[in-house]
């Protein structure tokens, strides 16, 4: 059986669609639950999934190896940039390194109003929206370590921002998630 | 840092089970599938002719080269045939033809020309020799060696 990387150089070296087909077949599910997770609304994410795959398909002649899940993330993440973040302020992690603002200072002014707290159960909604409440930098970052699986190490390098910041964010993402559903300390 | 401190095995569980999405549809896989085809077919045509292109380009020049070299010898061989003609015409003119001109080549037909109408002129020397050093006097031009 080939694997992720050897079906899509067969589709972007020879055209072989059914090698690409075998590589949706794979990764549609989470890549789609990724872009679901950076989506603020449900009715973006398949127009999202779908625009995701066509600029894979377009852009892979320029793959050269490595981790195709990396590569997914990458493109899928830049799908998630044009569409989600168009006239929706939020916040933006190239903006917290230019004001240079404290990651934990960052974090403390961002919690939900008690009412909110409260309100929010153990199920799939409540975990969707806590998840979407989180920071743009922390969500994707727990999107990508969880729907991707991707390394941390990978997902600096697409996030563009240093291995530290990761590992940081995915922790104060979890702290956070398990605060708001209530599960731990 | 270990990557496990960082993550929560029941809240990783949550957030897949909160995200989840059903398989791919079969009619956007078909339809990825369509488009997927038609951008393979796409590529490979422009992956010809850019691996074409600059043969095409070669060959290109190559053909429209010739002509313009042939023309540039006909031009070189009329131009030629002109100056000996006229040179021929001269020698006419000046009652210096006979058999042995027509063996001469352009430059030769030119000299012997010269020497029989103009014997103290070098016509291709234009550098300017004292006159006194050929013993020739009244003329700014001096033969040549």
């Amino acid at each position: 059986m080939l694997d992720d990387g050897q079906l899509l150089t067969a589709y972007a070296r020879d055209g072989d669609v059914r090698a690409f087909s075998e590589l949706i077949v794979r990764h549609s599910r989470w890549l789609a639950a990724y872009l679901r997770g950076l989506s603020t609304s449900e009715a973006d994410v398949e127009d999202a999934a779908q625009e995701t795959w066509m600029r894979v398909i377009k852009s892979c002649g320029r793959y050269r190896g490595g981790s195709v899940r990396g590569y997914l993330v990458r493109v899928a993440r830049s799908v998630a940039i044009d569409r989600f973040r168009r006239g929706c302020p939020m916040l933006s992690v190239d903006a917290s390194d230019e004001l240079g603002v404290p990651l934990a200072e960052m974090m403390a002014d961002d919690t939900p109003p008690p009412d909110v707290l409260a309100e929010l159960r153990a199920n799939a909604e409540d975990v969707r929206r806590a998840v979407r409440s989180l920071p743009e930098g922390q969500r994707e970052v727990l999107m990508m370590r969880i729907e991707g699986e991707l390394a941390f190490r990978e997902i600096a390098e697409v996030m563009g921002i240093p291995l530290g910041t990761a590992l940081t964010w995915m922790r104060s993402a979890t702290v956070r998630l398990r605060e708001i559903l209530g599960g731990g300390k | 840092m270990s990557e496990e401190k960082h993550e929560d095995s029941d809240l990783t569980a949550a957030v897949r089970a909160a995200f989840e999405v059903g398989d791919i549809g079969a009619d956007n896989l078909r339809a990825l599938e369509q488009f997927a085809g038609r951008e393979a077919r796409s590529r490979r045509f422009r992956r010809a002719f850019f691996r074409v292109a600059p043969l095409v380009a070669a060959a290109f020049m190559i053909v429209a080269t010739f002509p313009l070299l042939i023309h540039d010898r006909q031009i070189e061989a009329a131009s030629k045939f002109d100056v000996r003609a006229t040179i021929g015409l001269l020698c006419e003119i000046d009652g210096i033809g006979n058999e042995e001109l027509v063996s001469l080549s352009t430059g030769d037909l030119l000299l012997a020309w010269q020497d029989a109408v103009f014997p103290e002129r070098d016509l291709l020397d234009c550098g300017e020799v004292p006159d006194a050093a050929y013993g020739v006097e009244g003329h700014g031009i001096g033969r040549g060696l």
